[in-house]
Order: C-alpha cells, then sequence, then structure tokens
C-alpha cells in the first residue's frame, strides 16, 4: 500500500530536502511514525507533546480534511496522496491575540 | 524561491486585490499569489477562516487547492497577501511570529485611509524587512513562459 506524501518547503528540512515521500503505511498515523523512523524530527513538528496533531498543521488525504475523517486514524489505500500543509495565519496589531489558539471557522 | 528582491504585480492583480480586501471589511481578507521570481502570475483570495477584524488563517481547503496548482503548474508560491482594516501596512507581531513559508513574501494592503498602502515584506525567523514592491500596467503572459 504506497501512498504519496507531499512535504511542502517548511517541513523539507525535516526530510532531508525531500518533496515528496513514497511510503506504506495503513493509517495516517502510522504513516507519520513511518517518516519520523527515516527522518528524526519530523513527527514533533507535526505532532504534539501528546500525539495529537497539532493546531497548524493540517493533513489531507486527497482532498480531505483527516480532522473531518479519521484524524491520525484514517486509514489509507494504495494511492492515496497525503499533503502535509502547514497553516498561514497572522493578526493585526493586537498584542493580547492568543497566539496557540486559532478559532476554525468552520 | 525568490529570485528578485521585491513583488511584482500587474495593476489588475493589485485591483483585484484590494477589491478582495475591500469586500471582506470589517474582517482582515487573505489570498495566496503565485508565479515566478517575485512576479506575480496569479491570484489565489481565500476565505478567512477566523473570520475576524484582527486575524487570519487561511482557509486550509483554499490553501491545498492553491497550493496543488501551483505545484501542478510548476509556480512558486511568490507571496501572501492580507489586510489590516484598521492598521497600517506595517506585518504585526502575530504576522511574523506566525510566519511558517520562508519562501513566500508577505504583502500587507492596509484600508485603515483612502487610497490604500500596500507594502510588501520578507518575514523569515522571527524578523520583518520591507521589500520594494512594483505594479507593472501589462498583463504577463503566462503561456509565452
Ligand atoms: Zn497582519
Amino acid at each position: 500500500m504506497s501512498c504519496k506524501v507531499r512535504i511542502p518547503a517548511p517541513l523539507r528540512r525535516y526530510t532531508g530536502d525531500a518533496a515528496e515521500l513514497h511510503l506504506d503505511a495503513a493509517t495516517v498515523g502510522d504513516l507519520v511514525k513511518t517518516i519520523e523512523a527515516g527522518h528524526p524530527g519530523f513527527a514533533a513538528k507535526v505532532l504534539d507533546d501528546k500525539g495529537q496533531l497539532r493546531r497548524f498543521i493540517n493533513i489531507y488525504v486527497n482532498q480531505e480534511d483527516i480532522r473531518f475523517a479519521g484524524g491520525l486514524g484514517t486509514p489509507l489505500k494504495d494511492g492515496d496522496e497525503v499533503s502535509i500543509i502547514p497553516a498561514i495565519a497572522g493578526g493585526d496589531t493586537s498584542p493580547a491575540a492568543p497566539v496557540d489558539s486559532p478559532a476554525w471557522g468552520r | 524561491m525568490n529570485d528578485s528582491a521585491g513583488l511584482l504585480l500587474t495593476a489588475a492583480q493589485m485591483r483585484e486585490i484590494i477589491a478582495h480586501c475591500r469586500s471582506e471589511r470589517p474582517n482582515e481578507a487573505c489570498g495566496l499569489l503565485a508565479g515566478r521570481g517575485g512576479r506575480v502570475l496569479r491570484v489565489y483570495p481565500a476565505r478567512n477562516a477566523e473570520r475576524s477584524p484582527q486575524s487570519f488563517l487561511i482557509h486550509p481547503d483554499d490553501q491545498l487547492r492553491a497550493m496543488s496548482e501551483m505545484e501542478r503548474d510548476g509556480l512558486e508560491f511568490t507571496a501572501v497577501y492580507h489586510s489590516h482594516p484598521t492598521s497600517d501596512a506595517v506585518p504585526s507581531h502575530r504576522d511574523i511570529q506566525l510566519a511558517t513559508y520562508p519562501e513566500a513574501l508577505n504583502l500587507i494592503v492596509s484600508l485603515k485611509r483612502e487610497p490604500v498602502v500596500c507594502r510588501a515584506y520578507r518575514i523569515v525567523g522571527g524578523h520583518q524587512s520591507e521589500v520594494p514592491l512594483a505594479i507593472e500596467k501589462e498583463a504577463p503572459d503566462v503561456r509565452s513562459k
């Protein structure tokens, strides 16, 4: 079961500059572990210390956001395309705005 | 990566971006710009998932769609744009802290007063520096590239 994993520029320094990986994994969580095994340090950029997906990281299987599918347990099948994309955010001049708690508007 | 130091847009692209920013008021508007060597060839208005007058979060679905298209068409991720509905066109503390894609420049549109003010910045590793923003009249021809 081989999946294509697209790695965006901000995370490539943790994958030895690879923009694309082809890996076998049963779920998205397994996939992150598999990448971590080959590229130590990668998982920490994607998961928090509780092993949950970081707030500013989005993972898509094909066109579907895994937060609205099975999370890290989302199953993968042969030929799936996985995109790991750090969010793009910012704010106006409001120092009071908490940086770590964006309200997902949906 | 961006070959030139600054950001180059056509007048039509700039009008589109400003119109998008105005239409989202009082909330911040945001979007992505794709191109080559600092020259913008495509504008991707995005939804602000935070729907807030003081912050933005590019809707991840819109981000994925734009970035997939850039990859498919061999375009660079040139810049992120967003509006400051009531403040100057200067990166906020949060803009600098949350900048994720070092290869992309940041275009800020201030709607604080008329005429609107647009400025471009490079934000890398918690530091920002202003870069030249040039507006040209002729539309670039993507097919000739
Ligand atoms: Zn801002």
